[in-house]
């Protein structure tokens, strides 16, 4: 067997000063600067993921649980190459796509069309390819003459289901899912899990990020949980979800 | 080195999706009407009939078919100013299609700037025409064109490159470039012939590399003689220089990039 994705070793962190502010200014370099005044934030961090090794073999099912801020969206947008980390090493072998964070990397001002067209070339489908999968796309999403319309004016539920039938109908040989089945109604949550059997009797990679326990113990083949950025327990999912579980009643 | 080569080659892998990035913005600026595509041209008109007015009248610049010259500055400058503009926004504004759609960044500026150009392209068809209406007809000089164009999209790619980069760290670089544009405006010898500026200032006008620029294209078109060539080497000097300084402070934080946004 070959693996999809290895973590060796991995850290990402992040600069304190960048989390509370999101930005510097000019201004206040200026300011620093004449009154001779250190930036100390600059220099402190926080650690998102802190030395994490781990591997996921191809066609597994991998899930991801952890508390609030504990590093799992980190963890799929390392591996889908949106950060880098500041020292490891991260290997990826096949195409991703990635559902990070509630949502696709839609333009608000661009139609439906325009980002699936958009999303597909970003992930490395020629225009003729896009063409053949476009139908399947729509009709997947279910969204109708929203197609057209800004995905700004999506609602929640429209721009989730159409951020998830581009990255199904995409072909990925490397499927990133981050809570995106929150938000869908019934019917489609099920269309969902139906798409995602397939892709497990397909042979492939599934990387699973979940809150919802039930679901992550009957879908995954292996579950990770960390803590901190660090993790605490890999292995077979009842056991694991019951470890977790139980940190929870202290 | 390495860090060059693959900023190209992350360009050059993009290209089908840059191209498309391209047309829809020029679709969008375009929609719908004639009209949209007359605002791009109607700017530049209407601050040649303000710089008119007042230099013809008010402030006096002796100079025949002042209007004319002023349209072959204002054009390119055109260009100049919205890939500034629109570069500092490109990333900054660029959302989840960067921190979540894995959208190399240096795709968004570079798209910007070649929308610019090919705006800037469609409105010289409106350029000759104003200039065939003031009698001054262009001969085989405008061939050496391209060459000025070439020089100004390298120039802006890398001017493009650091703003877009410094405005996702310094956010209030927003409100200083449209200022440093606008010195830079009235720096470069637009709206008024060099040969006006006294002799011992003329240097610090010609050492603005827009300058030369500029006068590469007014050479062209309203004077129809050969641009001069250490005019031309020396803004493609400054062009190489602020593309690599582009390209350098682009990698250098690229990876903080989607943190930041």
């Amino acid at each position: 067997m070959m693996e999809a994705v290895v973590f060796e070793n991995v850290v990402k962190r992040f600069r304190k000063y960048f989390l509370k502010r999101q930005y510097t200014t000019l201004k206040s370099v200026f300011i620093n600067f004449l009154l001779k005044r250190k930036e100390k934030t600059l220099s402190s961090y926080i650690y998102a993921i802190n030395g994490l090794s781990f591997s996921v073999m191809k066609g597994e099912t991998f899930g991801i649980i952890g508390r609030n801020g504990s590093g799992k969206s980190t963890i799929l947008k390392l591996i889908a190459g949106i950060y880098r980390p500041d020292s490891g090493k991260i290997s990826v072998n096949g195409r991703i796509s990635a559902l990070i964070e509630l949502g696709a990397g839609f333009h608000p001002d661009f139609t439906g069309r325009e980002n699936i067209i958009i999303n597909g070339m970003i992930m490395g489908l020629s225009k003729n390819e896009i063409k053949n999968r476009f139908d399947d796309i729509v009709s997947f999403a279910e969204i109708g003459e929203f197609i057209d319309m800004p995905v700004r004016t999506y609602s929640s539920g429209m721009y989730m289901r159409l951020a998830f039938s581009i990255a199904v109908n995409v072909e990925p040989e490397i499927f990133l899912v981050d809570e995106v089945l929150a938000v869908g109604d019934e019917g489609f949550v099920k269309k969902c899990l139906s798409k995602m059997e397939g892709f497990k009797r397909a042979g492939k990679t599934i990387i699973f990020v979940s809150h919802d326990l039930s679901m992550v113990e009957r879908f995954c083949s292996r579950v990770l949980w960390i803590e901190n950025g660090k993790p605490v327990l890999m292995g077979e999912p009842s056991f694991v979800v019951n470890e977790y579980k139980k940190s929870f009643q202290g | 080195m390495k860090k060059f080569y693959y900023h190209f080659l992350e360009v050059y892998r993009h290209r089908f999706l840059i191209w498309h990035l391209v047309l829809r913005d020029i679709k969008a600026r375009y929609r719908g009407s004639f009209l949209g595509f007359l605002w791009t041209f109607m700017n530049p008109l209407i601050q040649m009939a303000i710089y008119t007015l007042v230099f013809s009248f008010y402030l006096r610049i002796n100079m025949e078919k002042y209007p004319a010259f002023l349209f072959c500055g204002l054009i390119p400058w055109a260009w100049v100013s919205s890939s500034a503009e629109r570069g500092m926004h490109s990333i900054v504004h660029s959302g989840p299609l960067v921190t979540k759609a894995m959208l190399p960044p240096q795709v968004l500026p570079t798209t910007m700037n070649l929308s610019n150009f090919v705006n800037f392209l469609l409105t010289l068809p409106l350029l000759s025409l104003f200039l065939f209406l003031f009698k001054v007809y262009p001969n085989i000089n405008l061939l050496f064109l391209p060459i000025v164009f070439f020089i100004q999209f390298v120039m802006l790619q890398g001017i493009a490159l650091i703003v877009a980069t410094s405005t996702v760290y310094f956010r209030d670089l927003l409100h200083v470039i449209p200022n440093l544009l606008l010195f830079l405006f009235f720096a470069t010898p637009i709206i008024y012939p060099v040969s006006t500026v006294p002799e011992k200032f003329r240097i610090f006008v010609l050492l603005n590399p827009f300058s030369t620029l500029i006068l590469s294209y007014q050479s062209s078109f309203f004077f129809s003689h050969f641009p001069s060539l250490s005019y031309l080497l020396y803004s493609g000097i400054w062009a190489v220089f602020l593309l690599l300084i582009g390209v350098y402070i682009f990698e250098t934080f690229r990876d903080e990039i989607p943190e930041l946004i």
